[in-house]
This record gives structure tokens, sequence and C-alpha cells, in this order.
């Protein structure tokens, strides 16, 4: 090799290094390809990582026009013709000494006689690109000529892998970034979603999210066909691969999920066949895992082209899920302040406002009551209209009441009178009590007989079975069933299914068979204010809710949507000695 | 016919029980305040048969205070609370100190005055025939 050569190789890879002159090296590169082997022309031909198909990303040389880059940019998948196509498929260079007589050889340019065509490999040994060169001389590339240009090859390597380190950590910046300047969940998951597709080169990116439950992973955001199916597509935690993800904590990253015994290819990207490789990380924060997030793309790329997810694209979402997790957390907490300050301020304000109505109320009650005495004295033709106006002041009263009622079990939800009580008996008296009322619905009980006693307040816990059953009855306008059943549980952690120290409950679930509730709102229902009826301060679930968790339990609709709603209590079981 | 204290901060509510209690042949008196209430309980003349008294005012537990009064005062006394719905606990110890009974103040769907006038008359017989001999000398289990 001249001293010229080694000097100019030198400084084109110094200038590799650099990430804002990758375009210039390139290029520059080709020059001296041509230069140093006397070629006609000189082209790098770069492979798209999710498609497999190549285009012409830099040429020099005669008579390059765009149709004739145009014509190089495909390699076709039927022919797998050209020799960079066949460069790219073997990842060994390709020389065709004669292209006369190649059988590869595919003709763009009528002048060329021989063609060398090498890999160009990327930081993990896939193919990334190909240095095609050609002479318009047979049995021009001799192997001291190859070898020139395997260098030249390793300098466009270089400055291609710089190219993307830079932009993957800019992403990843892009990203911090983002997350600090996000306001809300929204703004912050479409913006993720974007950098991810455009990093991961991938075409469909999904964020599923962790209910309040922490049972089912909802899909809050995608990009691709799944869009359509946001706030409804669930999966429960274990649940396929992406429920798997959830549980363990550890990425996925499959060549073909559909070999995969875990996949269920419920929610897909694309439809099962043309579903290619598959990439999934965990979304979390310290050790709890708030989500997931998902990547796919497609199969039908050309048969040759591995188009799978590379270990650096695994680090690179692995971060994207912690950073998104750090963030969704931080969201989280202002969110949980910000709430817990409103309900502070709110319930202190709604407790002096109940009191002070309630003793307005009472007070025209006692007015009424005086008004209706009067009444009763005068004579009959004033009677009846007085009477009437009495009457209906006293329904109002009353509903007044009602609304005062639901305020005050909203605020002193977690005040209980606790001693034991049979689960199966409060069922069974608050159904008898409701069902009075709704004969048309039907009910069925299936108790465990050998349910343990809980430590409860027998009518709060009546009230609040009450209130789930009312509710249930309200959705089955035409009639239905109502069916109301225990078991013995443990209150074992869903994120921690091994741990041993899980304690004896009973678990109580009153299913119905009505519309059900859509997995986007399945959380949303016991939030305070939260009502599709025009009855009451749609306070009623956030009680019920209040007064389960105040007994140390726990609440989750569970039922599949339009199948009918199913409301699971789990309520731990307290031996004499904790008791005591 | 009894003599009744009724203790309530509201002008409007010590109206209508009057108006209602008198209606049933009582004897009427108000306090609208804790401390009212205390001075005439621990004025001359007869004690009163039967209070009937808000239980916060003042402070959340101020019926307490007037229980504890009426009863130190004269241990016949029937002490009737009337809480605000959910305010169980305050009651239970009230029922615990020695109260007659206890009437939440806005229970949807009952005429509120008329159960108050209802407990109002028997607490009063029961307390006339306790003072005369002729009924249980201990109404109370526990006064602790």
């Amino acid at each position: 090799m001249t001293e010229d050569y080694t000097g100019c190789v030198n400084a084109l890879l110094s200038r590799a290094r650099l990430h804002h002159e990758t375009e210039a090296v390139i290029n520059d590169t080709l020059t001296e390809a041509l230069k140093f082997t006397s070629s006609l022309r000189s082209f790098v031909a770069g492979i798209d990582p999710a498609t497999g198909l190549m285009e012409v990303i830099a040429a020099q040389g005669r008579d390059w026009s765009p149709r004739e880059k145009d014509n190089r940019l495909t390699v076709h998948n039927a022919t797998q013709s050209g020799i960079t196509a066949r460069a790219a498929i073997t990842a060994n260079t390709y020389v065709a000494q004669d292209v006369r007589t190649d059988p590869y050889y595919v003709s763009h340019f009528n002048d060329v006689l021989s063609e060398a065509a090498l890999p160009i490999l990327d930081a993990e040994g896939v193919v990334q690109a190909v240095l095609n060169v050609q002479s318009g001389t047979a049995a021009w590339y001799t192997p001291e000529r190859v070898a020139k240009l395997q260098i030249l090859a390793n300098v466009i390597g270089t400055a291609l892998v710089t190219q993307t380190f830079v932009q993957r950590e800019r992403a990843l910046g892009q990203i911090g970034l983002e997350l600090a300047a996000a306001t809300s969940r929204e703004h912050l998951t479409r913006k993720v979603l974007d950098l991810v597709v455009s990093t991961l080169h991938c075409q469909a990116c999904s964020l599923f999210l962790m209910n309040d439950s922490q049972t089912q992973l909802i899909l809050h955001s995608a990009r691709g066909s799944l869009q359509e199916q946001v706030g409804e597509a669930a999966y429960d935690v274990g649940e396929g691969l992406t429920g798997t993800v959830a549980r363990t904590g550890r990425p996925i990253r499959l060549e073909d999920p559909r070999k995969d015994s875990r996949w269920l290819g419920r929610f897909t990207e694309m439809t099962p066949d043309a579903m290619g490789a598959f990439l999934a990380a965990p979304v979390y924060f310290r050790e709890r895992v708030l989500g997931v997030l998902r990547v796919s793309r497609p199969r039908n790329t050309p048969s040759w082209f591995q188009a799978r997810f590379t270990e650096s694209d695994e680090r690179i979402l692995c971060a994207t899920g912690a950073q998104l997790g750090s963030a969704l957390e931080t969201l989280n907490a202002f969110d949980a302040r910000l709430k817990n300050e409103r309900m502070a301020a709110w319930g202190e304000l709604s407790a002096r406002s109940v009191h002070m109505v309630g003793n307005k109320t009472f007070a025209i009650k006692g007015h009424v009551n005086e008004i209706k005495h009067h009444v009763r004295n005068l004579p009959d033709e004033w009677q009846q209209p007085l009477c009437q106006l009495t009457d209906s002041m006293e329904q109002s009263i009353y509903r007044l009441e009602d609304i005062l009622t639901e305020f005050r079990d909203f605020l002193t939800a977690t005040q209980l009178n606790k001693q034991r009580c049979s689960i199966n008996d409060l069922l069974h008296e608050a159904a008898h009590e409701c069902f009075l009322h709704h004969q048309s619905v039907q009910l069925r009980e299936q108790y465990c007989d050998d349910a343990p006693l809980v430590l409860a307040d027998p009518v709060r816990l009546k009230r609040a079975i009450g209130e789930l059953l009312e509710n249930a009855v309200s959705f089955m306008p035409r009639g239905g069933c109502v069916q109301l059943m225990t078991n013995i549980g443990s209150t074992q952690s869903i994120a921690e299914p091994e741990q041993p120290n899980s304690k004896l409950s009973v678990r109580a679930e009153i299913a119905d068979t009505g519309a059900g509730v859509p997995a986007g709102i399945k959380d949303q229902i016991f939030q305070p204010f939260y009502s599709t009826r025009s009855r009451g301060m749609g306070l009623g679930l956030s009680i019920v809710k209040g007064v389960i968790e105040a007994h140390g339990g726990t609440i989750r609709e569970i039922g599949k949507p339009g199948l009918g709603a199913v409301f699971e209590i789990v309520l731990p079981v307290t031996t004499l000695e904790e008791t005591n | 016919m009894a003599r009744i204290l009724v203790v309530d901060d509201e002008p409007d509510v010590q109206n209508a029980l009057k108006r209602r209690l008198e209606r049933a042949g009582h004897s009427v008196h108000c306090a609208g305040s804790t401390d009212v209430a205390l001075t005439m309980l621990v004025a001359g003349g007869p004690a009163f048969e039967v209070i009937v008294t808000d239980m916060s005012m003042e402070q959340e537990n101020s019926g307490v205070k007037i229980l504890e009064a009426a009863l130190l005062r004269d241990s016949f006394t029937a002490v009737i609370i009337l809480t605000a719905y959910g305010n169980v606990r305050n009651a239970v110890t009230c029922m615990q100190m020695g109260a007659y009974d206890y009437v939440e103040k806005n229970i949807p769907d009952v005429d509120v005055f008329e159960l108050i006038t209802l407990k109002a008359n028997r607490a009063a017989q029961q307390v006339r025939e306790r003072r005369t001999g002729s009924g249980p000398a201990f109404r109370v289990g526990s006064a602790a």
C-alpha cells in the first residue's frame, strides 16, 4: 500500500468518528475508491433495517443521473439479482470479473466490464450497506485492489455505525427532554412512540399501561393498526407475550413471535401472517412494572433478510421503558398529590356544607311538619291542594336528604364499626332487600359453606353490596340474572405470586348479565362523580371502593366487556390473634 | 306534660322542635348554645325531664357535655341526642354514658319530628314513672 493511500485512509478514519461528517466521509471515500482503484463508478447502497430494501445513499463517478440511481434502488426479492444484492445476501465480497458472463450481474451501465461489491457490516456483524465499484476493464478487481476497497468499506462502516450511535443517543436524549417537558400522559406517550418508531425503524409500536389494580394491561396508545383499539385491547398480567413482560419485568425479543408458546396473537399490530420480529420491554419505575412498550416489524421483507431486532434495539427500548416509567411515575405522583389536596380541601368543605345543609333541611322538615298540622284543621276544599304541596315539599326534602346521605357515606366511608360477620349472610341479606323491588331480575346464590368470618362493619358493607346490586339491576332494564358467589382465596400479590406470606381471604363475586364495563373505563368507574346515570351524584362506586378498602380489601371489575359486569371483592380474614 | 329543654344553635331548628313538642303538650325551653344550656341546667327550679340536644354545635361533641351536665344534675333526666348521619361513634359513646336515645336528623323518607316527639313522649312518661318510683330504678345498663 502506498503512503499516499495510508495517509488518505487515516484522514478518512479520523473524520468517520465525527457524526456530522458521515455524508461527506462516505462521498469522499467513494471518490478515493475511484482514485485508488481507477474505477469508473462507485456507490454505497444502504439496507433499510425494517424492510430489507436497499437504496443508493451515495454515488460517485461518471454518468449518474436520478434515473440511474432509481434503477439501482431496489434489490428485487424475487430475482435477488445484481451483485450488490449478492453481497448483501451472502455477507461476502462478490467480484464479477467479466459481467458479460456473470450469472448475477444486472446491467445498468453499458460501459462496465467488471464490478465488485463489498458488504459493510454494522456493530453486530449484520450487513448494513454494500460498497460497489465498477470498471470498464475486465478482471480489473485483483485481490490487491479488493483489499484496498475492503479497508475503504470499513471506513464507511465506521462512519455509518457512528451515525447510528449518535442518532440513538440523540433519540434517548430527546426522550429525556420530552419526559422533562411533559405536562400530560398523552403528550408524553405520543412523543415517545414517535421517537421509538423512528429510532428502531419499526412500523408499529404500542404502549400498554397497567390498570390501577395492577391486574391488566390496557392499550394506552399505538402507532399502526392497533390505534383503533386504544382503551379496548387488554391483557391480563401474565397473559401472552405482553403480559409475560409485565409479570417478569424482563424484555422479550423474538424473530418470529408466532413460534413462541406464549404468543396469543390477540391484539397484533399487523395480521398474524404478516407478523415479523417482535420486541417488548417493560415500562417500570424502581421494581414496579407500570406497563409494556412493544414494537414489531412485518414479515413481508425479502426472504434473505432477517427483520430481527438487535441487542442494541433491545437496550434502546429498555432504556426508553425505564425513562418513560420514571416520567409516568412523576406525573402519577403529581396527579396523586393534586388529587389528595383537592380531596382534602373538598372533603373539609363538603363536611361543613353537609352539616349546615343537613341542619337547615332538618329545620325545613320541622316547618313542613307544622304546616301539615295546620292544614289538617282547614276546611276540606283547602286541605287537598295544600296537602299536595306539603307532600311534594316533603318528597323534595327526602331527595335532598338522599343526596346528603350519599355525600356523608363518601366522607365517612373509612369510619368503621367492626365486628365479626359472615360475608355470605351480608350478601344474602343485601340481595333479598334489593330483589324485593326488582323481580324481573333472576338471582342466583352460590356461597362457599365454610367461608371464614371477616372483621367488618356489617352496616356499611351490606350497604356497599346493596349499591353494587342496585347498580347491576339498573344496567339490566329488560331483566337478566345476578349471580352472587363466594369462595376462599389468598390475598397474594399479583406482582409477587411466589410470595409465601399470603394471607387467607374471602372472595365475593357479584356478576350480572348486562352490557359490562369497557376495558378503558374499568378504573374510572370507581372515581368520585363518575356516573353514566342521571340519578345521584356519581359517588356510589367510589363509596363502595372506599368502604372495601377501609376493610383492608380490594374491589375490581373483572368482567368481559359485552358479557356483563363482574365485581370481585376480596376481604382479608383476620385471625383471632391479629384481632387481639 | 313534661319540662323539656331543646338545645340547638340553629334558631329555626329550635323553633320547629319547640312548636312540635308544645303541640304534644310539653313545656319547652330553648338554649341556642352549649354555655346557655349548661347555665340553665344548673339554675334553680325543677330539673328538666327530657333534653333534646344537637350533638355538634360549637364542637363536634357538644352534646356529650350537655349529657354529662344533665345527668349530674338529675340522673333521671332523659337525654335525646340529635346526630348528623354517620356520626354513630359519638352516638354510641352517648348511649354508653347514659343517653336515652339518639335520632339521626336527616333520615330520608322519615318525618323525624314525629319520631322525636314519639321518643320525647315515651321518655317523659318513663322519667315520671321512675321519679314516682313506679318504673325501673335504673334505666341505663352502663354509665361507664
